[in-house]
């Protein structure tokens, strides 16, 4: 045995890696291959010399460098508290900050470290020169440090997204009834607004109108625009909860209540923030950062025939992570509107807003055509944008785990905490998505490419590039 | 004294921490508060960011950085808060290299924060040497957290007088006031409440000998949310004898100096 897998780890394999998970700590890893390996030769209980050789054989690599190789895997894991009793030393000195780092958030180590101190910072291996200073640490102090950082941590998850700040006014409602009351429907929530002025609706029911519902479907919530002399403040079943000063700033702030009142009352595994089209049986989840261009890309790609599920924010539900249409109107910033006004002309023309970043946007209700039913649809193909100006337009295939990685820093919310059914969920989901990533430097070859991908047949996994010269 | 500066929590962190920035570009001058430079781990990542935040500064007339004495992140763990640093000779060489590479790519002198922890550092008068030696290699500043070192003397049980007398008073340059309102002894949400007599009478001590440009107070105190906050800043600028009262609106976001 190299070592034991500690209780509540799990692995699953995931092409030529895998997804290691720790329900203790609430950790996801992804493993290349190798390290897939060496995990495999632990669950296979393999002997010391048996999964020495193996790993040498399989990556041609001498017994002494594979098992160099191996033991810095094994006690890196240890450190994070993944199997405990690694039977190899680490070669490779680790500094004495990790080394508490890894103490801090693994209570294994820590009892070692009450029970044999130097046996501990050798097995680490910490570097000889800090082995005193560690050493001087008293475990008791390390154990309620340990337990202020664990505290901290559960704060965190629990804190509000945003700082809290007083709370704003709270005008009357107009005496004599509202201007206006509209009802819309997302995520199968339906949220009633009602407009205290004529202006106020003016400027917010437009960006929302495509999702207006009739009256016959009942409010799960009610928003009041209230005028509040001066701005707006609007207020969410009955409690005031943020106010307006300016009118640029009042429709991004509807419209963003509106989008977490129903991303909150709706069940789901994960919130990703990635933008997702459909050609009606499948999707494709373009998954990025800001400033990717993955809202710019979306458009054009709905323009040009694919249906709209979101240009920012990707519910996927459990356990087959389908995805449910969440169609706001798309943000198109200053710089994204050029290039989409050869396909949506009247984009010129449309109100330019202030998100509470500052950031000014129009905001592009999809196509009637484009508009999907609520149904949720599964995910054939992850596709990561990345904007690149004055460079060859090229999609490419991405590994899976490398691709795994990328989604999981885009996941934005985890609703429940993570379990093995879960992460096994996820997994075998992500087994069978094709994961390619696009540099963008041409929107058209962009399109092209995409559009080319969704009439491919699944699997074929083919690098597709533009040959033609780009232009900016 | 720098009245009516501003200190912005982790500004480079948030997109709206920089339009914070952004707004107060020209309008008022700056103290960055960036608990999470990793000051022991250095990263691409920290690089990156790091540059990115230099044209912000400059335009915002940040006057310094400050940044807490410990880490929150290593190669492999993010802890998401700063945990105090052993003071073992690695350590304090790569935070050397650290806060000089760091002063350097943001133009401006960076403040070590000493901050509330358990470990036995900050009483036997290790963490103290290792802060004196690298602000002595590096020329970077002290930022001096009042409310941290009464509560670490308190658990430790040892004379906060007597640990000032240790510090390199002359690099100390901002004083945090403020009382721990939270259960943890650790830096986390900053100060909340007024500061305590024991926090003040330190104070008096250090404003006599160094050469303090800037003392933060709680944002409730300067803003007068309560009778309570209110006399507390009566008491606050009797006690160390301002001439005149700090302004009790600071700008939105930010907690006055």
């Amino acid at each position: 045995m190299l070592a034991t897998i500690a209780e509540g780890t799990a692995c699953f394999v995931l092409d030529d890696g895998g997804v290691l998970f720790s329900a203790e700590r609430q950790e996801m890893h992804v493993l290349n291959g190798p390290a897939m390996f060496v995990w495999c030769c632990l669950e296979s209980a393999l002997d010391l010399p048996s999964a020495v050789a193996a790993y040498a054989r399989t990556f041609s690599l001498t017994p002494s460098e594979a098992e160099r190789v191996m033991a810095d895997v094994l006690c890196r894991w240890q450190g994070l508290g993944l199997v405990t009793d690694v039977r190899l030393r680490a070669a490779s000195p680790v500094d004495l900050t990790t080394a508490l780092g890894r103490l801090l958030t693994t209570p294994q180590l820590r009892r070692s470290f009450a029970q044999a101190p130097l046996e501990l910072a050798r097995s680490m291996p910490l570097r000889e020169s800090d082995i005193p200073a560690l050493l001087a640490l008293d475990p008791r102090a390390l154990e309620a440090q340990a337990a202020l950082l664990q505290e901290r941590l559960r704060q965190m998850r629990h804190a509000p997204a945003h700082e809290s700040v007083s709370p704003p006014r709270h005008p009357a409602p107009p005496a004599g009834g509202f201007a206006a009351c509209h009802r819309y429907r997302l995520l199968g929530t339906t949220i009633e607004i009602r407009y205290a002025s004529a202006r106020a609706a003016a400027i917010v029911h437009p960006v929302l109108a495509h999702l207006a519902v009739l009256e016959e479907f009942g409010p799960h919530a009610v928003l009041e625009v209230l005028d509040a002399m001066p701005g707006w403040v609007i207020v969410e079943d009955g409690l005031p909860r943020v106010e307006c000063r300016r009118l640029p700033y009042l429709a991004p702030l509807v419209k963003s209540a509106v989008r977490r009142i129903a991303l909150e009352r709706h069940r789901c595994f994960a919130h990703i923030h990635a933008a997702v089209v459909s050609d009606g049986a499948r999707c494709l989840a373009l998954p990025a950062a800001a400033g990717s261009g993955k809202t710019t890309l979306t458009a054009a790609l709905v323009h040009d025939g694919l249906r709209y599920f979101s240009d920012e924010y990707a519910p996927l539900e459990a356990p087959g992570m389908q995805v449910r249409p969440v169609p706001l109107a798309l943000s198109v910033k200053p710089g994204a509107a050029d290039a989409l006004l050869p396909r949506f002309p009247h984009l010129a023309q449309l109100p330019v807003h202030r998100r509470e970043d500052d950031q000014a946007v129009r905001y592009l209700p999809p196509p009637g055509p484009a508009l999907p039913d609520d149904a949720p649809l599964p995910i054939s193909w992850l596709v990561f944008p990345r904007y690149t100006p004055a460079q060859q337009t090229i999609l490419r295939p991405l590994a899976r785990p490398q691709a795994l990685r990328l989604l999981l820093k885009e996941c934005l919310v985890l609703p429940r905490a993570l379990d093995r059914e879960s992460v096994e969920q996820l997994v075998r989901w992500f087994r069978a998505v094709e994961c390619f990533e696009l540099s963008t430097g041409n929107l058209d070859e962009a399109v092209r490419l995409v559009l080319a991908l969704c009439q491919q047949p699944e699997g074929s996994g083919t690098t597709l590039r533009t040959a033609s010269p780009e232009r900016p | 004294m720098g009245w009516g500066c501003i200190e912005l929590d982790n500004a480079a962190a948030t997109a709206a921490g920089v339009v914070r920035l952004r707004r107060l570009a020209g309008r008022q001058a700056i103290l960055l508060w960036l608990p999470e430079l990793a000051l022991a781990t250095s990263t691409t990542a920290d690089a990156v960011a790091i540059s990115e935040l230099r044209p912000l500064l400059d335009a915002s007339r940040a006057l310094w950085v400050t940044t807490p004495l410990g880490f929150s992140r290593t190669p492999e763990l993010d802890l998401g808060w700063p945990m105090p640093l052993l003071p073992g000779p690695a350590v304090v060489s790569s935070v050397t290299a650290s806060v000089a590479a760091i002063q350097g790519a943001l133009g401006r002198q960076l403040l070590l924060e000493n901050i509330a922890h358990h470990f036995p550092t900050v009483a036997d008068g290790s963490e103290v040497a290792m802060l004196n030696a690298i602000c002595e290699a590096t020329g970077a500043g002290i930022a001096l957290d009042l409310g941290a070192l009464v509560r670490n003397a308190q658990n430790h049980g040892f004379d906060p007088e007597r640990w000032l007398q240790t510090l390199a008073l002359e690099r100390v340059v901002q004083l945090r006031l403020g009382e721990w309102r939270d259960t943890g002894a650790s830096r986390g949400a900053p100060p909340s409440g007024p500061p305590d007599e024991d926090a003040l009478a330190l104070a008096e001590t250090v404003l006599a000998r160094a050469p303090v440009r800037a003392v933060i107070l709680p944002s409730g105190v300067l803003r007068g949310g309560t009778d309570m906050d209110s006399h507390a800043l009566a008491r606050i600028s009797a006690r160390l004898r301002w001439r005149r009262m700090p302004s009790q609106h600071p700008l939105p976001g930010g907690r006055a100096v």
